[in-house]
């Protein structure tokens, strides 16, 4: 998980030709050292910047409303469309330079709050400031020339797809809204190297749409913790549980089958044994969908997911033991039991892996 | 250009930046992301599932017998209880005599034993009634594990038995000298912490390979540092009233200095830093906030201003650290 060899040892090892090894090597001594490289960026300072701008813009907007400049439902619209887009020019004013980041991005959640309200208290309807979201944040996913920006957008259009969803008679769709996160998760991930090859003239579009619809997913999934505290009922859980499933066999079949070369036989022991084990969380879907997450950060060599899987996972299941509508002699006889479980799966894996060492 | 920066780790980092080459094929990429060790195989595998099953199996376990003693139920004798909970530590204990210390296994057993140690305390604490304070049991527990803590070497062993005597310390200022929330108990905590994270990052600067990870400073950091700032800001906006904040304050000032400055030369870690900053403009919200009088519309317009102006700085900052210790590999 960790990486061990340095970049000549890798280089070394992969037998180049010297003219192949020259060009490899002086890219990377250029970009690695170079500031306006955007991978170059360490993530706390992503994180500092989401953090400035929400809080910057949150306090600009406190003004907004508190000194009645923008009394009008059209003046906050106006305004907020203006924000908007002068969030997304300086992201490409900016381009090389992404310090103004917390500037843009304030500008730019700043116009979308003050477009939701705007329109909110024209249109009455939920479902109008849901649509028009969708639209703002595909125009910024599309237009803006930064991380953060596409990022955001990429969490915000699956809840705006789910306000739809909500304002509609079709509650259950959202267990297809849930799975398609998944089922992109997945596709995103195990495509990871040939799109970033593909996209490589724009560069601002697969890390945040990779790590955006996974975190979009997790926090998607919450929903699914207590019906009663999110007021919208939604029954069926086992729709998305079955369709995170599929997407984990697929990610297993690609990984193990197709990467390890294992037989068909053994894949099939291997999701029969999963299947058993999750069955009885069937109506949990987010601890088989954390469990998608964490498989995935271990097949991608990414800490970052992994990290995420985890936290997720110990949320969905200590919400699964509180939530059952049992006495706590059974929750603990039921947790006991599947410890025991687990160990015993956990030791059987031990044993398997000194043969395989010895083989 | 150096040649040395050919010597940093081979990361997902790099496989990004070379994704972006001109010409670039997915054969050659995907070859350096397999000989850089990126592609799991089937030993990487095994390995995995076991750690992850094996500490999802401690956990529940864990968790089902702390349950099953919340259950409080009075029909199974006193011995009974005692003898479940002494029964998983004497299970947990054999397991980890019978295999090699450094196995993650033989580790898990070890975390199993001190959490069933605490799990014995407080059965024992309502079987007999002892009307011990709640301290005494965190203490106890904490001294009790403290010799299977030193010799697991492993960093959650480390993380319970630090939360257990930060514990015992609030509850012991709480129950027996009545001061809950007093800056005092802040400089307690925070000598303690700092004392637990000088000997990690001492070792760690000395290139120790026990010391290699990187979670347990930094929660230990961060803790340090958002304590004494909160401490800091109450006092600002209470006027240091009490004495104890001043000095919460001047430590918070010289965790900044000292985090900027060990973090940026000696041990190279952004997280710690990054903490700082976000502290610093709470700081100086704070200080703004309380020399305009809270006065609601200035604040929220200087407000605004002065976060994503801090926000900017504080990320300059932190890619001039970065740069600066690239060009030092």
């Amino acid at each position: 998980m960790k990486p061990t060899k340095t970049i000549l040892d890798v280089f070394n090892e992969s037998n180049l030709a010297k003219d192949e090894y020259k060009s490899y090597s002086s890219f990377l001594k250029s970009h690695l050292l170079s500031v306006d490289s955007e991978t170059n960026v360490p993530w706390f300072v992503k994180i500092i910047t989401i953090f400035g701008a929400c809080v910057g813009s949150l306090l600009f907007l406190g003004f907004l409303l508190i000194s009645h400049l923008l009394s009008s439902e059209e003046s906050m619209i106006i305004t907020g469309s203006v924000f908007v887009l002068s969030g997304i020019a300086v992201t490409y004013a900016n381009k090389r330079n992404y310090l103004s980041d917390s500037l843009s991005l304030s500008l730019s959640i700043l116009g979308q709050v003050l477009l939701g309200i705007g329109i909110g208290a024209k249109a009455i309807e939920f479902n109008t400031v849901c649509y028009a979201g969708l639209v703002v944040e595909t125009l910024i996913y599309l237009f803006a020339q930064s991380y953060t920006h596409k990022f955001l957008s990429v969490i915000l259009i699956p809840a705006c797809l789910l306000g739809i969803i909500w304002n509609s008679p079709i509650f259950e769709a959202t267990h297809f809204l849930i799975g398609g996160l998944a089922v992109a998760s997945v596709l995103i991930w195990t495509n990871e190297l040939p799109l970033q090859i593909r996209l490589n003239k724009l560069p601002c579009f697969f890390v945040p749409t990779a790590y955006g619809l996974v975190l979009g997913l997790l926090l998607t999934l919450v929903l699914s913790i207590n019906s009663k505290f999110f007021v919208v009922y939604i029954n069926h859980w086992y729709i998305t549980s079955l369709i995170s499933f599929f997407s984990l066999s697929f990610l297993l079949y690609k990984s193990l089958c197709q990467s390890l070369g294992i037989s068909k036989k053994t894949f099939w022991l291997v999701l029969t044994i999963i299947a058993i084990l999750f069955a009885p969380t069937v109506h949990a879907p987010g601890i088989i969908s954390s469990v998608l997450i964490i498989i995935l950060g271990f097949t991608r060599s990414n800490r970052i997911l992994l990290t995420l899987g985890i936290v997720f996972l110990a949320t969905f299941i200590i919400s699964f033991y509180y939530s059952l509508q049992q006495t706590l002699l059974t929750k603990s006889l039921m947790l006991m039991l599947t410890g025991v479980l687990f160990l015993g799966i956990g030791f059987a894996f031990g044993h398997l892996k000194k043969k395989v060492a010895m083989q | 250009m150096p040649d040395e920066i050919l010597n940093e780790k081979f990361s997902l980092k790099v496989i990004y930046l070379l994704a972006k080459m001109d010409h670039m094929s997915e054969e050659v990429l995907s070859s350096f992301y397999s000989i850089a060790g990126f592609k799991p195989g089937i030993q990487s595998w095994i390995s995995f599932i076991s750690k992850l099953v094996l500490s999802l199996g401690l956990l529940f376990t864990v968790t089902g017998v702390i349950f099953f003693f919340a259950y409080n139920w009075s029909e199974l004798h006193k011995f009974a209880k005692l003898s479940i909970v002494g029964g998983a530590i004497l299970a947990s204990t054999i397991i980890a005599l019978f295999s090699e210390l450094n196995k993650f296994h033989a580790k898990l057993s070890l975390l199993a034993v001190a959490v069933f140690t605490g799990s014995l305390l407080a059965v024992f604490g309502q079987i007999y009634q002892t009307g011990a304070n709640a301290y005494d049991l965190f203490l106890n527990w904490a001294i009790l594990i403290t010799g299977i803590v030193l010799i697991s070497n492993f960093k959650p062993l480390w993380f319970l038995w630090l939360t257990l005597i930060n514990t015992a310390i609030i509850l012991f200022a709480g129950q027996i000298l009545w001061r809950w929330i007093d800056p005092f108990v802040f400089i307690s905590l925070f000598i303690v912490n700092t004392i637990a994270l000088i000997i990690y990052e001492y070792f760690s600067y000395r290139k120790n390979p026990k010391f290699d990870s990187r979670w347990l400073p930094r929660i230990i950091g961060f803790a340090i540092i958002f304590s004494m700032t909160v401490a800091g800001i109450v006092g600002i906006i209470t006027e240091f009233e009490d004495y104890g904040h001043a000095i919460c304050l001047l430590l918070a000032l010289g965790s900044y200095v000292t985090a900027f400055f060990f973090y940026s030369r000696k041990v190279y870690d952004l997280s710690s830093i990054a903490v700082s900053c976000v502290c610093i403009i709470a700081m100086v919200f704070t200080v703004i906030l309380k020399a305009r009088n809270f006065d609601t519309a200035s604040i929220f317009f200087i407000g605004g201003f002065i976060i994503v102006g801090l926000t900017i700085t504080s990320a300059f900052i932190l890619i001039k650290i970065n740069k600066a210790w690239k060009t030092q590999i």
